[in-house]
């Protein structure tokens, strides 16, 4: 199957440990919510890292949807589609 | 108090002299900087948090640039290990405190800048009066608590700050605490714990790497100064160079920001290690880890003698296997992010001792299989680099 219809969620380096080294996933999934559940769902040890237990996304990590942090995606406007990027973009202090 | 050096900022702006003309021509014939802009660079004064991996690049743009004046704000000496990407220090300034390494090296480039040290850490009772008065911060710190440190004093103090990280091969620049814009809290709103981002002594960090995001870091600060371009404002740069991809997302002013949101409930520094919970990761030692069942390198080899030999598991990578492991003791290699391929396999009636470089990675792996289950799994204390030091000196530490 092509790559090419689906969403691309990019992984930041400090989790790819929790991905087995992958940079990149690519998931079938219509909205936001659709794809943070499929991560859950197939990568739990990346799952564990980005997560609360209440489901939110921790405070030190921000997903973006096509340039826009979710947070402030409007409610009607978490579609995402094929070419959509979801970049993971944790804190990092390396100086 | 650095009252004396506001007041000094607060001069009448000191003109070009006929030999910064010629030093600054290349610059000077930019329409969008000129005698004044230059002028302007000479009257102004950057405060680089850090003179390490990031801060290096960054001050000696910022010195070659003109900057009038430069402090240095840094509590740690050279060390070898440094080099590789700390260009602004060199092999003779080994064990010479990094702000005394940072001046003579500034004074070399461009004499004319006048230069500030503080060889200390930044901390809540110091900042403000360090901060104070400067009119660009470049935050190139390597650590959460001062990074949220030098955000809520940039925030208080009304100074805008160029924001620069580094991880492995990945960087991110921002600008924080500009007029209207967001600052590091609206984007990052809890530190991360303390066993969730490994430092770059752990993991690594690729020397060039810093040398790209300082250099943005310089070009902004400059741009801040001269007040022209777009700079970083509302936006973080994401810098992958394996790929070369720099991209960007969009930041927003969070209103309910705690430090610099609609009702504020941050209105003085705070005990940002405490804040961050001990989520210190220096470039020069690993973070605190999380706390499991340990066992020491002398204690291992006793029971390697013994019949009671456990299982052992090396949770590093591939590369690292190739420098030094304990595979003559019948250690496996199973790298820290593959761990859950091997659940299923696993006995957890099994005395497993798990390592890694130094401890940190092994002791996340001891605490992952913990939940789930195996309470039998022991992190060697100090990793493979304390088992050459104390067992088997003829494997090399790295």
């Amino acid at each position: 199957m092509s790559d090419r219809g689906l969403v691309t969620v990019r992984v930041p380096e400090p989790l790819r440990d929790f991905t087995g080294g992958r940079g990149q996933l690519h998931l079938d999934a219509g909205t936001v919510d659709a794809v943070l559940e499929q991560i859950r769902r197939t990568e739990p040890l990346l799952a564990g890292r980005l997560f609360e237990d209440d489901g939110s996304v921790r405070g030190f990590i921000n997903v973006f949807v096509d340039g826009t942090e979710i947070r402030h995606l409007e409610a009607g406007r978490r579609e995402v589609g094929p070419g959509s990027v979801v970049a993971i973009v944790p804190s990092v202090a390396g100086g | 108090m650095r009252s004396g050096e506001m007041n000094e900022n607060e001069r009448e702006p000191v003109a070009l002299t006929p030999e910064e003309t010629l030093r600054y021509h290349r610059q000077i014939i930019l329409p969008q900087v000129g005698p004044r802009g230059q002028e302007r660079l000479k009257n102004a004064s950057v405060l680089l948090v850090g003179v390490g991996g990031l801060g290096s690049p960054a001050a000696l743009y910022l010195a070659a640039a003109g900057i009038g004046r430069l402090g240095v704000v840094d509590g740690d000496v050279v060390e070898l290990s440094n080099l590789q990407r700390q260009v602004l220090h060199d092999t003779p300034s080994v064990g010479r405190s990094k702000t005394e390494s940072a001046h003579r090296r500034i004074a070399r480039i461009n004499p004319d800048v006048e230069v500030q040290e503080y060889p200390v850490r930044l901390t809540s009772d110091n900042a403000l009066n360090t901060l104070e008065g400067w009119d660009v911060v470049v935050d190139g710190s390597d650590n959460f608590p001062t990074r949220y440190l030098v955000n809520d004093a940039c925030v208080l103090l009304g100074i805008p700050f160029v924001y620069g990280a580094i991880f492995r091969f990945e960087g991110q620049a921002s600008v924080f605490a500009a007029p209207g814009g967001p600052c590091y809290r609206c984007l990052f709103r809890d530190p991360p714990p303390p066993d969730a981002v490994p430092s770059c002594a752990e993991a690594g960090v690729l020397g060039v790497l810093p040398g790209l995001l300082g250099t943005i870091q310089a070009t902004e600060a400059i741009k801040l100064v001269l007040g022209i371009g777009d700079p970083l404002v509302g936006r973080l740069l994401l810098v992958d160079t394996l790929t070369m991809e720099f991209r960007e997302v969009e930041l927003r002013r969070d209103p309910d920001c705690v430090v610099c949101g609609e009702a504020p409930s941050i209105t003085s520094l705070i005990d940002y290690e405490e804040f961050c919970g001990g989520a210190t990761t220096p470039l020069a030692a690993p973070p605190e880890r999380p706390q499991v069942a340990e066992i020491d390198v002398e204690e291992l080899r006793a029971r390697l003698g013994s019949g009671r030999a456990p299982m052992i598991l090396d949770v590093r990578e591939n590369h690292e296997w190739r420098i030094s492991n304990l595979g003559p003791y019948g250690a496996r290699l199973l790298p820290l992010g593959r761990l859950q391929e091997i659940l299923d396999d696993l006995d957890p009636d099994v005395d497993l001792v798990i390592y890694c470089r130094t401890g940190h990675r092994s002791a996340i792996a001891v605490k992952q299989l913990a939940s789930v289950g195996f309470d039998r799994a022991l992190n060697l204390r100090g990793g493979i680099n304390e088992w050459a030091r104390r067992i088997d000196p003829s494997l090399p530490t790295y």
